[in-house]
């Protein structure tokens, strides 16, 4: 058995390919039921966002699922859809998942919607019954590392947009804008979003001045601020902790005569002035006065590039979170006792095809290439088709109470000796797994010295190559 | 006495491992660095503890009546406060250039004499006395603590800096609130020392000791932080302006603790 995910998202597939493979809410029942009724699908979790479309799935071979999930996808999205797929096996399926769960796959870097989509998804299949117990673990860890990213890292905590990045200068002088006055300066569509972000910040009053005393009024309405006409904008600057402005004015709206006036009649109190008007409403030279936090357009573009700079370096802390989330998955996985029973029927049930193929290649010497190929696969299919239900049982009730007796009738009725499955278990499913099995100080000094040679690679975690199949 | 110079110099040694990686995280942040120095903080930490009991025992009192002893508690308190702090919420930076000023005092309690040095009779006042006076200046560093990072982010504000101090500081306002809570906690407890110990001179000496430099000092001092108060409750200063000069009140709480008790008949410290 592997865990086995395919999709297409907005690196490797257009929009157009994107829309035809994704999936509404309305068809999720019918996709998910579909799937419960293939065989060679035994777990599934489908994933659609804007960005993504995605199947997780347990297969009970690899190849077989793979063909499979190819094959749902060329439904969906015609033969292009082949062409922008991506399928990742096991361990690389896994920490593909968590990768998107924490937004490290996203378009924006540390995005923290992914993680509420990725929460229904797997909420949806589990409720039909998609899930067993792999992806319910996979996907509840996922979802728990996806949280430590943002609870922990923080990586979602520094604003990416423009409107976003004014509230965070206005919150690194102010902290807390509860009690704060704001003075939206022009009512133009980049003081309607700042200010919209501002009031969710709970700010105690906001004042709207704009030329056009109706469109003042209009803004004020929407956000339950108070207009004020052109001529009183000396008052407003007077009392306001937090200045927003963006007039389409094509000179200085608030020059240093008017700012020094109003910020002598407010004392010492700080006041933060942010100008995203292009050309400048406030003559740079306020900047200068005692008190004043001036911000423009580029200032904020640097705080947004800062900002990203910053996510991404945060994004190294967040892989080395999803290596340990990994390395927990692939010890719980190890733990299963019913991983290495599987493992050794399939083997059986392989050897056994294998010694029929070479019987038949002795009896018919004849065949053809494409005869070998098919016989080849229709012999594995039954194969796979008398094994799925059993499997699948013994997947069921190694985790139901007393599983460990069900596992030694199953192991006694297919013929498994003690040594099959000390062999199988030693073949660890994910090596990490059973490196972490260990304790105490030397493990800790291990594992602090890999923490600093992981840091000395930056990102590049879990080298590529290193990884087995889940289930043989 | 071997066994306390040893612990001690552990103790300055792991202190200061602990605070360069605190620096290195600080320029450029590494969770493993991060880790590692509060991890050589917490033992700095133990080992003080270690120290001050095995000093406790080897005196067989409160070891506050050298400049040594009175240093190295000063840090123990910076280091107790932070860590406490630093495993409630997170403190990050603040947990850096606390350190940073409770090292300095550990540093410099290193190269002073470990024996006693007052001349002075002891007794219970004066242990409260001296008590309450570093838990003050212990609440003064943190004011400077605090002042000087608003400094430092007020600068970046202006200057339009966005690197990672910017991110891991906190807000001006919170720091500016800090400062003020700190000194507003420290005041009176600093009164409380100086009328103890004007007792305590009162029934030791017999009389009320007025000239003696270290009094007029901390006077002065109490007064320093005394006005940074007034200064902000009633002529609304704050700001950079404000902040500064309480960095310029620690300064004189470094010189009153490390020049003036030179010159006095009872404090050297």
């Amino acid at each position: 058995m592997h865990i086995v995910v395919a999709g297409l998202n907005h690196k490797t597939a257009p929009v157009e390919v994107r829309e035809r493979v994704s999936v509404p809410e309305g068809e999720l029942a019918e996709t998910l039921a579909a799937m419960r009724r293939t065989r060679t699908v035994l777990e599934s979790v489908v994933l659609s966002t804007c960005n993504r479309t995605e199947v997780y799935a347990v297969v009970s071979s690899s190849r077989a699922g793979e063909d499979y999930l190819r094959t749902w996808f060329a439904r969906r999205g015609g033969a292009e859809a082949s062409e922008h797929l991506y399928i990742r096996e096991d361990r690389e399926a896994a920490r593909h998942l968590m990768r998107v769960a924490c937004g490290l796959d996203s378009l924006v870097l540390g995005e923290t919607q992914i993680l509420g989509q990725v929460r229904d998804a797997y909420l949806a299949a589990a409720d039909a019954g998609n899930t067993g117990a792999l992806l319910n673990q996979l996907f509840r860890r996922a979802i728990q590392v996806g949280k430590r990213a943002q609870a922990e890292a923080g990586i979602g905590q520094n604003p990416v947009s423009v409107s976003y990045a004014a509230v965070q200068l206005v919150r690194k002088v102010f902290g807390d804008l509860a009690g704060k006055r704001v003075l939206v300066v022009g009512a133009g569509k980049m003081s309607r979003l700042t200010a919209q972000h501002l009031f969710a910040q709970g700010i105690a009053a906001m004042e709207v001045c704009n030329r056009t005393l109706a469109r003042a009024q209009e803004l004020a309405r929407e956000f339950g601020a108070s207009p004020l006409p052109w001529e009183a904008l000396e008052d407003g600057l007077a009392r306001a902790d937090v200045v927003i402005s963006s007039t389409g004015a094509q000179g200085f709206v608030i020059d240093t005569a008017l700012a020094g006036r109003a910020l002598a009649r407010r004392g010492r109190r700080p006041v933060v002035m942010v100008d995203i008007a292009v050309p400048r409403d406030i003559d740079p030279a306020v900047g200068a006065l005692g008190q004043v936090y001036l911000y423009d357009i580029d200032d904020l573009e640097g705080v947004v590039a800062a900002n990203l700079a910053e996510r991404e370096r945060l994004a190294r802390d967040v892989e080395r979170m999803i290596a340990d989330a990994l390395r927990e998955y692939g010890r719980w996985l190890a733990e299963q006792e019913v991983v290495p029973l599987i493992a050794a029927v399939r083997e059986k049930g392989e050897a056994i095809q294998a010694s029929v193929m070479e019987s038949l290649a002795r009896k018919l010497p004849d065949l053809s290439e494409r005869e070998r190929e098919l016989l080849h696969k229709h012999t594995m299919s039954i194969v796979n088709q008398l094994l799925r239900d059993p499997v699948k049982n013994m997947k069921e009730l190694a985790i139901a109470q007393g599983g460990g007796a069900h596992l030694e009738v199953f192991a006694q009725v297919f013929g498994i000796s003690d040594d099959d499955l000390r062999r199988h278990r030693d073949a660890s499913l994910w090596p990490e797994a059973s490196d972490a099995a260990g304790g105490g100080l030397p493990e800790l000094v291990r594992h602090w010295g890999e923490a600093l040679r992981r840091e000395g690679r930056g990102r590049d975690i879990d080298p590529p190559g290193t990884l087995q199949p889940a289930f043989r | 006495m071997a066994t306390e110079r040893i612990l001690y110099d552990t103790f300055v040694a792991l202190y200061a491992l602990s605070v360069v990686l605190f620096f290195l995280d600080a320029v450029h942040p590494r969770r493993a660095l991060n880790r590692t120095a509060l991890g050589l903080l917490f033992a700095s930490f133990v080992l003080e503890t270690v120290f001050f009991l095995d000093r406790l025992q080897a005196l067989g009192t409160v070891p506050v009546l050298t400049p040594f002893d009175a240093l190295s508690l000063v840090a123990w308190l910076i280091l107790a406060v932070t860590l406490v702090l630093d495993a409630f919420f997170r403190v990050d930076l603040v947990l850096f250039v606390a350190n940073l000023t409770g090292f300095g005092m550990a540093a410099f309690a290193f190269f002073r004499p470990m024996g006693a040095v007052y001349t002075a009779p002891e007794g219970d006042l004066l242990y409260l006395h001296i008590g309450f006076a570093l838990v003050s200046y212990t609440a003064f560093a943190f004011a400077f603590v605090f002042s000087l990072m608003y400094l430092v982010e007020h600068r970046l504000l202006r200057a339009k800096r966005w690197n990672r101090w910017h991110f891991r500081s906190p807000p001006l306002d919170k720091l500016d609130r800090l400062a003020y809570r700190s000194i507003l906690l420290g005041l009176p407890l600093l009164l409380v020392a100086m009328v103890l110990g004007t007792i305590w001179g009162k029934l030791t000496v017999g009389r009320f000791v007025y000239l003696d430099p270290k009094l007029f000092s901390t006077t002065v001092l109490w007064g320093m932080y005394g006005i940074s108060l007034l200064l902000r409750a009633r002529s609304g200063w704050s700001g950079p302006r404000l902040v500064g000069y309480n960095v310029l009140c620690f300064t004189a709480v470094i010189a009153n603790l490390l020049v003036v008790g030179g010159f006095s008949l009872f404090h050297h410290v």
